[in-house]
């Protein structure tokens, strides 16, 4: 039973290392442009470039209203009491990418509303119309990546 | 007794003052047009604009801004019907090497309104960095509550308070 | 150790990026929002596959390293002469050792690492360190008894250990979760010397909503101080204010949960803890013979415990409860093999032990995914 148990963690281990591997061929910087919808698909994330970095935005909720105060959603963790009020649908959720070739923007951050937590955060192309968004704390490590999709708007 | 400890706590406060190497001045920016560029449909829109500090009227160097904080932020348009179109609003600085900075916002915009006043946020972080690029970006996200043709121009005035060496 | 049995599926099962728009209720009414981004094509005519999420809104946050320090109150020990019992055997005075523990603890290390984590599929690894000293006065009575005694109270009982978590949603709502543990446990030092004992559990899961999560499994665990296999039941529910909350995993932990805000929370509930420790100067005994004698430690213990947020990821916890004693027998393991007694078997066991309960306290620091 170890021994099935210590196999299998070293044949996972290895997949762990070869992940991620391959990054997009071809990618250009401003094809992080567009609207990105996350795997959960209950919003869609404008990406814009803004005096030579990206940024996203919030631009469509599938559940508008907090079920909470039957209000539009709100930025109700931010830890600024102040803030509290902004309201989720235009909201700056991603900020300050910059492009560092091979298909990935670092140095940017991921705002969860759910908390009021920025994360770290870096992207990277699977394709064009692919994404792997990973938030972290601190390294890598401590964090989970998502796949994010392009959408486009219906004719 | 006490008379004593508050007599040796307000001149050291005095003197403390006194000793400080830092001022306070206002600095009000000049108006600055920002724009989404149509169409503009109902929803979520940016209007942006990029601006440089005239700080030569308050005869200060920017490096020697210690810290800086919005006071105020107006925002009007030329016509009252764009003013009427938009739901929500907030106020962000971008800049290079300076993590974006969300500084004001209005939610709801109240009806009838002529001009707005920001709601500025209280937490602010980073501004004098920004007075220490060579520009800044001014980044306004507006929820439209109808389509528009045309561009939407947002006349934008900004108050800042900066802690500035002597 | 405690052997969490689905120790704290961390920051990577944590991050709900944009789960903001997850607080879905099955019985709310879905308000879509119509403007011009509320109907798309996906660019590459292939809609994005979503998966159930590892956690639910509000829980309290996963520990990717916590340091933290245990302590009980005093109590009596009482341990029997080394031998072969019934579990229900009735023993002369003479045949007991007991003692005053005037302190009970130690510190308490716990890490745990993703090494894939994405909304498809998790692998955590983590690893546990924990020390229980004993601070023992008046140790009397039969030799055998006080000899084990004296052997806790000079080397105390530690156990260190590895597990691995494994999460993999099949779809938006259903999921497979696997759980395995290594965990050596005894009164060694330097030397390590001491027997591993596994710890299995897998579960099947459902996660309706975002407020809503269960699961049902089976899982091989020493939380009740020896070998089992018991059916378990996880419940993570967070109410429609995301006030209060429910956070179990039974028999091993349940909780109610208040939160005051994002920042800070209260729980009470309980937690089953438990191992099996080998005492090595009384294992191999009598000289020649291979075997282990294991302390069969379980521990009930119910208890209110306040996080909050000390800065950034950083959160300190505050446990206060009541350590009941619900097992402290030794077995003998020839060749430290492990043996199945469950709960009615009739194996004997080779001490009859009790400790006196007690009140404790445990702080943490721990380094969080909120």
């Amino acid at each position: 039973m170890k021994k099935i148990v210590f196999s299998t963690l070293f044949l996972l281990f290895s997949a762990f290392l070869l992940q991620g591997f391959y990054p997009a061929q071809g990618v250009e910087a401003d094809m992080l442009v567009g609207v990105w919808e996350p795997s959960h698909g209950k919003a869609r994330v404008k990406v814009e470039k803004i005096a030579d970095k990206y940024y996203g935005k919030i631009v469509w909720l599938r559940e508008p209203i907090d079920p909470a105060t039957s209000a539009a959603k709100v930025d109700k963790n931010n830890p600024d009491e102040s803030m509290r009020q902004v309201p989720l649908k235009g909201y700056r959720l991603l900020k300050d990418f910059t492009y560092a070739g091979e298909g990935e923007w670092n140095d940017g951050t991921i705002y969860d509303p759910e908390n009021g937590n920025n994360y770290s955060c870096v992207i990277k192309a699977k394709d064009v119309n692919t994404l792997d968004i990973r938030g972290f704390i601190g390294v890598k490590t401590f964090g989970r990546t998502d796949v994010w999709k392009r959408v486009s708007i219906k004719k | 007794m006490k008379t004593t400890v508050f007599a040796v706590l307000a001149a050291f406060m005095l003197a403390t003052t006194a000793c400080s190497n830092t001022e306070t001045l206002t600095f009000e920016s000049e108006e600055v047009t920002l724009t989404a560029e149509g169409p503009l449909y109902d929803g979520s829109n940016t209007a942006s604009a990029t601006w440089t500090a005239d700080l030569s009227a308050l005869n200060i160097d920017p490096a020697t801004i210690q810290s800086a904080r919005v006071k105020s932020i107006t925002i009007t348009t030329d016509s009252p019907d764009d003013l009427a179109l938009i739901q929500d609003i907030t106020f962000q600085f971008a800049g290079k090497d300076v993590s974006m900075q969300q500084v004001g916002f209005l939610n709801p915009v109240p009806a009838g309104s002529s001009s707005l006043s920001l709601q500025i946020a209280v937490e602010q972080k980073d501004i004098a960095k920004f007075f220490q690029l060579p520009n800044m970006t001014w980044v306004s996200d507006v929820n439209l509550s109808a389509e528009k043709e045309e561009n939407l121009q947002l006349k934008v005035r900004l108050n800042f308070e900066l802690e500035v060496k002597k | 150790m405690n052997k969490r049995l689905l120790p704290l599926l961390c920051f990577s099962l944590c991050l709900n990026i944009l789960t903001f728009a997850q607080t879905t209720d099955s019985t709310a009414v879905e308000e879509e929002d119509y403007d011009q981004y509320g109907e798309v094509d996906y660019a590459d005519g292939k809609a994005n596959k979503t998966y159930a999420n590892a956690r639910i809104v509000g829980t309290a946050p996963q520990r990717f390293v916590s340091v933290g320090w245990d302590w009980q109150a005093p109590y009596t020990m009482q341990l029997s002469r080394i031998g072969s019992y019934a579990k229900d055997a009735v023993l002369a005075n003479d045949q007991f050792g007991s003692g005053d523990v005037v302190s009970t603890g130690g510190l308490r290390l716990i890490a745990n690492i993703p090494v894939i984590s994405r909304n498809n599929f998790i692998w955590q690894l983590g690893g546990t360190y924990w020390e229980t000293g004993y601070k023992i006065n008046n140790i009397q009575g039969d030799s055998s008894a006080t000899g084990v005694m004296n052997e806790l109270n000079q080397k105390g009982l530690r156990t260190a250990g590895l597990n691995t978590i494994l999460y993999k949603p099949l779809n938006e709502h259903q999921f497979i979760l696997v759980q395995a543990s290594l965990d050596m446990s005894g009164d060694y030092g330097l030397s390590l010397q001491g027997q591993t004992r596994l710890s299995l559990a897998a579960l099947w899961g459902n996660r309706p909503h975002d407020r809503l999560q269960w699961a049902v499994g089976v899982s091989r665990t020493y939380r009740v101080g020896a070998m089992n296999y018991i059916p378990i039941f996880m419940y993570n529910w967070t109410s429609v204010n995301r006030k209060w909350g429910v956070e179990a995993l039974v028999p091993a932990r349940g909780s109610v949960r208040y939160n005051f805000s994002v920042t800070s929370l209260l729980m009470a509930g309980f937690e089953l803890e438990g191992q099996s420790y080998r005492i090595n100067n009384f294992s191999d005994l009598p000289a020649g013979q291979n075997q282990s004698l294991e302390i069969r430690r379980g521990e009930l213990r119910p208890r209110i415990e306040y996080q909050r947020q000390l800065y950034g990821f950083f959160w300190i916890g505050a446990q206060v409860g009541y350590r009941i004693d619900f097992i402290y027998n030794a077995d003998y393991l020839p060749n430290g093999k492990e043996f199945f007694r469950g709960f009615t078997g009739a194996q004997p066991f080779a001490m009859l032990n009790n400790l006196g309960n007690a009140p404790y306290v445990n702080l943490t620091i721990n380094f969080v995914s909120p």
